[in-house]
This record gives structure tokens, C-alpha cells and sequence, in this order.
């Protein structure tokens, strides 16, 4: 019946469906693409063929003809690259909480505010963090609208080569996103507890931390965790700028065309990423949902 | 603590909050403000414990202006007043024992309020326990709040605000979430722990029959202003009923 | 029973879940051993040589062409960004946009059609009604648990990496890599969430449709597109901001997004450019940002699509 009464052919769900064909019609257009490009490249069939035959047989032992005098064997270089991921992960994760921490507080209004005088909340009295509110808001998006590669190329070329800029270069935009998060979450959380401590005579500063924070806490941990899964990719992805961790070997596997060695380091990756996913939805089913 | 109001309104702007409320109560009194909903029972409440300004008039608590402390001196006050939120106001994914610990911190120095809270002494435990086990739920002071059930998260509620060692305690609508049987009781546990802490108590309530039953002094209150204030055995039924009649109806 | 036994004894039998615990100690861990690792430690950075490197690279090589050397200045600044924006610039920051949005676009067609396949109320023999007690069809598990499947797979590479082996097997010179790439990693993040929206809808508009004699085609069609699809569109442009931001990145792999430019400035050691284009991905991400944000607002509080 409403065909009727509508003015247009089309209803607000097909207008959508067609703004979205013209948007991917014309970014196809943009790019020059063709759908000849999704062909294997000249001379790449075999190459093909032979990459994704090698998926069934990934590689146990090096596929080189030679292999130094000494080398450990494959298998504990794999497990080796998959713990330094983990390593650099956990590395970037526990310095990006602590440098959002600051930042979340900062730009949070919950923050800031004093609820003893009730639902109103006059802002606390400090001038100065105010101010500068803005400018730290600002701060935030810059580290985080960059991509923690891109924050590679940068570190690299300002400092050299070193292991802590692979871990400052996931810090800083992961630190922006949880910070944007964090705060968020802050500004959400039900206000009923920490109205009720301030009405027993609480400072704002406990109100905060003992009545608003707790109530944040469990979606802030699930977030973490989730966040913690992307930083076990990124800093896989970090090895193709030399980090050791699993991008490095596979790059050279893939550079070297030993693609059964490629699989591996692809299952290992996979199998990471699985395990960590597989163990934060718990976490968060018993942390959460309780 | 002595309360009194003088001639206190509250201005919403349109809406009616509180009109020209007269009224004293002595330490010790047990008082409940009765009427429909939206008579400004929750207004009157909240103008005691400082969380809304009267537009105009005086509220005087302990022979202080709330709304005319300064921050420091209205928390101050306030660590004497136990109050228990319709809310409840509980932090639920927190112990039992740290809930009721919190609503005490107010008096504590900033060291060893933190001290309390991250770990508790025994003696500290041992009164919160006592206090819980006077309100039937000792059993659960290592328990998550939101893993109890509705009546045992009010009762650490209760034991929240009477761990302040208040002098007033304030309640507002304690009973709207329980069945008759159970609202009686609560009621009842109310009054009896005012009177043996010798605090003032102030509670709203919907129910008149018992309110009538279990609380010596009713103030009636119908649109914003006090409609009767009396002791509830000289209250009589038509007046009761006057209250909830709609203004302009036929009697 | 003295009080403080009672308190103990409570204190003793409170619930604690060993799983949380363990799962503490091991992240505790897990931090403890990657900071370890003294190479890792950030002092050796300001120390020796490198300080001079970061000198260097903060007075020199960073500062933009024309004000570093005396002759010309800030003036001439805009000129040198206009010249860079028209040369690289401008086409690379629409090429990041045309690839995430036709990847996105991707994704959602994917994960909007196969996610009612995952979703456990609809992924069955009796599909919208209450199986308690009943046997499960066998056959609609295995099609559930082998889109779920898939959907994991989808999204457990980086999507830098997909993008990395596409570039060698598509031949470079083209975008395809980076699209695809964005496009399968996001189908599985896209129909992972879709499935669940799709399970946590109201049964009873399912429950009507199918009494009243509806196929599951019917229901799909009729009810759960429609009503999901506000929910699946706050996904989709917030899936579309991560898509506009990795694809900056991603032309790195010599695919034609911002990512590309990087690349070559750090190639030839112009890290005044360097440092102009990696501020123009933040600000292009930073308006994807917004717009999604936008989008997302007016989707949960403007007028529904229904």
C-alpha cells in the first residue's frame, strides 16, 4: 500500500542500493580497473598453480637446497617468529594503555565534572586542563587517523633502525583509538553509582574511580582485548619492515618463491590470531556477561 | 539531625516541582512524605541532601543552607546522611563488602580510603559484616552485586548508607520494587534501624495503608505543596483519600 | 564460630573463576617477557649517533623544500604543497577513497547475503522457531558452522599480507590487489557481525511471516533485510573508516593510494614529502572519520531505512 503514496519509483531502501551501485560503478571507473585484471598476471598461471597447490603441503623443514651449517631447524624458527609477535604485541599493547590512559581521562567530560551538586554537574575548576582540551582532542586524532605503518616509515627514517620504534609505531595509533574509546565509554556508563557516592559525601575524584569507573571497566577490557587481536596482525605486519616477527619470514619465503614455506608462515599466523581470538571471546563472555 | 523547611519551592519552569513546603522535623523523628507520583516527594528528598537548589525558600539541615555550602563543607554534611536511592545505586560488578565500604570513604583521608578499598582490614570487614548480618545477608559479603537478587541487592543498599553511621537517613520509594509481604518487612527493618541508631529517617512512599501502619508521621503531599502533616493515628481515612483525588473532581 | 573465622571461611568459598585468573597471569606474562627484551628498551635512541640522525632528520630533511634553504620562504610553502597535491597527491588521496569504498562495497554484498547463512535462528531446518528440546537438522549445522567458518578465515590475515601475495599473482600496476584484499578481510569482519545482528532480532515479525506460510527466501527477503539493515549500515561506514585508513597504507605494496607516494618519497629520501603525504592520509582518514561518524548519528537517530 505504500507504493502508493510514495512520490518516487523508488523507497529510501532502493535509493540506497542505487547510490551505492553508482559509488562502486564509478570508483571501478576511477580506477581503471577490468575484470581481466583478476586473471593471473602474464607468465604468473603456473606460479598461481603452484602457490595454491602448495597449501596442502606446508613446509616442515627449509625448502632451500642449502641451508647454513648450524641453522635451527624451521620448525623452532616458526615457533620462535610467533612468540616475538606475541612479544611485540603485548609490548605495543601495554604501552599504548598506559599512554591512552592520560588521554582518555583528559578528553572524558565524566572527568571533569562534579555531580554533588546533582544531575547538573558544574566542571570542575581547573582552567588550565580545559584549555587545552582541544589541542589533546587534536593530538588523539592525529595519532590515530595515521597507520601504524606509515607511523613505521616515519620512526624509521627519524631514528634508524631499532626495536622499540616497531613498538611505538603500533603505541601511538592504537593509543589514539583507545583513548577515542576509553572515553567514550566513560562519558556512557551509568551515572546512578556515582550520584549515589556523592551524595555520601564522596570527593569527585572517588565518585569517578569507585562509582562511573568500574561500571566502564568491563566493556573497556573487552575492547582491549579486541584491540590486542589487531595488534597481534599489525605486528605480524611489522616484519616487512625487518621486525622479526612472522611478516619478515614470510616475505623472504615469498621473495625466495619457496611457497610451501609461505603456507607455513600464513598457518601460523592464522593459528595465532585464531588462539587469541578464540581466547579473548571467552574472556569476554565471562568477564562481560556476568 | 534536626531538619526544617521554610517556605521552600522548587520551579521546574511549567511543570509544578515544590510550592511554599513548611515543615520541622526533630532528631530522631521517623517521617514519611506521601502522595501520588509527581507531588515532589523525590524533590523534597533531594533538597535535603543538597542535589537540588530551592528556587526559593529555606531548607535547613542540622542548622545548615545545603544548597549554600561550599563543596568541602556540603560533603562534609553529607557523610551524615545515609541515603538509599530508588536506583539503589550500587556499583554491580563490585563485591558486597566494597559497595558498603564506599559509601564510608567520605570520611576518610584520601590514603586510607584507597587503603580500604584495595584491601580491606579485618576489623573494617568485621563491622561491615555485623551490619550485613543484621539485615540477613551476611552470607554474601564476598559476593558479586549483580550475581545477588533484587531484595538482597536493597538490603546492601541499606547497609551502605547505615555503615555511614548516619544521622539521617533518607530513602526514596524503598519499596516500589517489592511484593506487599516483602514491603512491609523492609518498611518495617527501616524504622526499627533508625530507632536503634536514634537517626532521623525520611522515606517517600506510595503505599498509605502502610505508611499509616509503620511510620508515626505522615506528611501528605499533592502537587507540590503539603496537604496535611500530621500523626498518622489522628489521620483519618477521608483525608487520605482527599490526597489521591483528582483536582476538581467531584468528591 | 568467631566472626573473623566466618569472614575467612567467606572470604575462602567466594566465587573466583580460575580462568580469569590464569588468563591475568598469563597477559601479565606475556607483557613482563616482551619488556624483557632489553633491545626493545626506547634509552639506546637518544644516545650516540643517533641523536645527530634525529637532528638531522628534524632540521634538515624534514622541513619542507622550499623553506630549507634561505634564498626562498613560507611563502613560496603553499605553492610547494599546491605543486605536490595537483602532481601526487590529489588522484592517490581519490584512488584511497575509489578502493575502500569499492572494497567495502564488496564485503557488504558478500557478508549481507551469506551472514543469514551463520545466523543460528535462521541457519536451520525450522528456521525463526524455538528449538528447544527439538533435533537440529544436521545438514543446516554443517552450512552454519561452514559459513562461520568462513567467515573467520576471511578476516584472520592482515589485510596487508593478502595484499602482499595478490600484488605477485595479479601483477602490479593496478588496484585489484588492494580491493580484494580489503574486501575479503572485511567480508569476514562484516558478516561475522551481520550473522549476529541476524540473531539478535526480534522472533516474533519472523515468527508471523512464517506461520503465515513464508519460505526462508520469503523471510529474508521480507524481514530480515529490513530489518537489519540500519544496524548493518552503521557497521558498514564503520567498516569503511578502517578501510579508508588501511588503504593508505596499503600502497606501499606499489598499489596507487597515498601509500604509494610514501613509499617513493622514502625511496628517494624526501621525507619533507614524506611527511606531507602521511598528513594527508591522516587528514583524508580524519574525514572519513567524521563522515562515518555523521552517517552512523543520522542512522541512529534520523530517519530509519525501513
Amino acid at each position: 500500500m505504500n507504493d502508493l503514496r510514495r512520490p518516487f519509483p523508488l523507497g529510501p531502501r532502493g535509493r540506497l542500493l542505487v547510490a551505492f551501485a553508482f559509488a562502486g560503478a564509478l570508483s571501478y571507473w576511477f580506477l581503471g580497473l577490468s575484470l581481466s585484471g583478476l586473471l593471473p598476471a602474464r607468465g604468473a598461471g603456473d606460479q598461481l598453480g603452484a602457490f595454491f597447490g602448495a597449501a596442502l603441503h606446508p613446509a616442515v623443514d627449509y625448502e632451500a637446497s642449502w641451508v647454513p651449517e648450524g641453522a635451527p631447524p624451521f620448525l623452532s624458527n616458526v615457533g620462535r617468529a610467533m612468540l616475538e609477535t606475541l612479544l611485540l604485541a603485548a609490548a605495543a599493547m601495554s604501552f599504548a594503555i598506559l599512554l591512552s590512559i592520560p588521554l582518555a581521562l583528559w578528553t572524558s567530560t565524566s572527568f571533569w565534572q562534579r555531580q554533588s551538586r546533582g544531575a547538573a554537574g558544574i566542571a570542575r575548576k581547573s582552567k588550565l586542563g580545559r584549555a587545552l582540551l582541544p589541542f589533546v582532542r587534536l593530538v588523539i586524532a592525529c595519532m590515530r587517523s595515521v597507520h601504524e605503518l606509515l607511523w613505521a616509515v616515519v620512526l624509521l627514517a627519524a631514528f634508524g633502525d631499532h626495536h622499540f620504534l616497531a613498538v611505538l609505531a603500533i603505541a601511538i595509533p592504537f593509543a589514539g583509538t583507545l583513548a577515542k574509546v576509553y572515553s567514550e565509554m566513560l562519558d556512557e556508563a551509568p551515572t546512578d553509582s556515582s550520584e549515589a557516592l556523592a551524595e555520601a559525601g564522596l570527593a569527585p575524584g572517588f565518585c569517578f574511580a569507585l562509582g562511573r569507573l568500574p561500571r566502564a571497566l568491563p566493556d573497556m577490557t573487552a575492547y582491549t582485548f579486541y584491540r590486542f587481536e589487531c595488534a597481534v596482525r599489525s605486528s605480524a605486519v611489522m616484519g616487512f619492515f625487518g621486525f622479526p616477527t612472522i611478516g619478515y619470514y614470510l616475505k623472504l619465503s615469498y621473495e625466495n618463491l619457496y611457497y610451501r614455506e609461505v603456507w607455513t608462515w600464513l598457518y601460523a599466523l592464522i593459528v595465532l590470531v585464531l588462539v587469541f581470538e578464540a581466547w579473548s571471546a571467552r574472556l569476554r563472555r565471562r568477564w562481560v556477561a556476568r | 539531625m534536626a531538619l526544617s523547611f521554610d517556605r521552600a519551592s522548587v520551579d521546574y519552569g511549567g511543570g509544578v516541582g515544590v510550592r511554599d513546603v513548611t515543615a520541622e522535623i526533630r532528631p530522631g523523628e521517623v517521617v514519611a512524605l506521601i502522595g501520588p507520583s509527581g507531588a515532589g516527594k523525590s524533590s523534597l528528598l533531594r533538597m535535603i541532601h543538597g542535589g537540588l537548589a530551592p528556587t526559593s525558600g529555606r531548607v535547613v539541615v542540622d542548622g545548615r543552607e545545603p544548597s549554600q555550602l561550599e563543596d568541602a563543607e556540603l560533603r562534609r554534611l553529607r557523610t551524615g546522611i545515609g541515603v538509599v536511592r530508588q536506583d539503589l545505586g550500587l556499583v554491580p560488578n563490585l563485591s558486597v563488602a566494597r559497595n558498603v565500604i564506599a559509601g564510608s570513604l567520605g570520611r576518610r583521608s584520601r590514603f586510607a580510603a584507597w587503603r580500604s578499598m584495595v584491601l580491606p582490614r579485618m576489623p573494617e570487614l568485621e563491622a561491615v559484616h555485623a551490619r550485613l548480618e543484621r539485615l540477613g545477608i551476611g552470607d554474601k559479603l564476598f559476593q558479586r552485586v549483580d550475581q545477588l537478587s533484587g531484595g538482597e541487592q536493597q538490603r546492601v543498599a541499606i547497609a551502605r548508607a547505615m555503615y555511614q553511621g548516619p544521622r539521617l537517613m533518607l530513602a526514596d520509594e524503598p519499596l516500589s520494587a517489592l511484593d506487599p509481604t516483602r514491603s512491609r518487612e523492609v518498611l518495617e527493618l527501616f524504622v526499627e534501624l533508625a530507632g536503634e541508631s536514634g537517626a532521623t529517617l525520611v522515606l517517600s512512599l506510595h503505599d498509605v495503608e502502610l505508611a499509616r501502619a509503620c511510620v508515626p508521621r505522615l506528611i501528605g503531599l499533592r502537587d507540590g505543596r503539603v496537604h496535611f502533616d500530621d500523626a498518622s493515628e489522628r489521620l483519618g481515612d477521608d483525608e487520605l483519600r482527599s490526597l489521591y483525588r483528582i483536582a476538581g473532581a467531584p468528591g | 564460630m568467631s566472626r573473623v573465622e566466618e569472614i575467612r571461611r567467606l572470604r575462602r568459598e567466594a566465587p573466583r573463576s580460575r580462568f580469569l585468573r590464569w588468563s591475568g597471569v598469563a597477559l601479565g606474562a606475556l607483557v613482563v617477557a616482551s619488556w624483557s627484551d632489553t633491545e626493545r628498551w626506547p634509552f639506546a635512541l637518544f644516545r650516540g649517533q643517533r641523536v645527530h640522525n634525529l637532528e638531522r632528520f628534524l632540521e634538515r630533511e624534514l622541513v619542507p623544500y622550499p623553506l630549507r634553504n634561505g634564498d626562498r620562504g613560507p611563502a613560496d610553502l603553499f605553492g610547494w604543497a599546491r605543486d605536490l597535491f595537483a602532481a601526487k597527491g590529489g588522484e592517490a588521496t581519490l584512488s584511497t577513497l575509489a578502493i575502500s569504498a569499492l572494497a567495502i562495497l564488496l564485503a557488504a554484498a558478500c557478508a549481507w547475503t551469506l551472514g543469514p547463512l551463520a545466523a543460528r535462528n535462521l541457519s536451520t531446518a525450522r528456521p525463526a522457531e524455538d528449538l528447544q528440546g527439538k533435533p537440529e537438522s544436521r545438514a543446516w549445522r554443517a552450512v552454519r558452522g561452514a559459513t562461520f567458518a568462513l567467515f573467520v578465515a576471511l578476516r584472520a590475515l592482515p589485510e596487508y599480507i593478502l595484499a602482499y601475495l595478490l600484488v605477485a599473482l595479479l601483477g602490479p600496476g593496478h588496484a585489484w590487489p588492494a580491493v580484494l584484499a580489503l574486501g575479503v578481510h572485511n567480508a569476514g569482519i562484516l558478516g561475522r557481525l551481520s550473522a549476529e545482528s541476524v540473531e539478535n532480532l526480534e522472533p516474533a515479525p519472523l515468527q508471523a511471516l512464517r506461520t503465515s506460510g513464508a519460505r526462508r527466501s520469503d523471510l529474508i527477503v521480507a524481514a530480515v533485510w529490513p530489518l537489519s539493515i540500519n544496524r548493518w549500515l552503521t557497521y558498514f561506514f564503520y567498516r569503511f573508516e578502517t578501510c579508508v585508513r588501511e588503504s593508505t597504507a596499503l600502497g606501499m605494496l606499489g598499489i596507487a593510494s597515498l601509500g604509494y607516494w610514501i613509499s617513493d618519497a622514502q625511496a628517494n629520501h624526501y621525507y619533507d614529502e614524506v611527511f606531507f603525504f602521511v598528513g594527508l592520509s591522516g587528514l583524508i582518514v580524519v574525514v572519513a572519520d567524521f563522515a562515518s561518524a555523521r552517517a552512523r548519528r543520522s542512522l541512529r537517530e534520523g530517519d530509519k531505512l525501513r
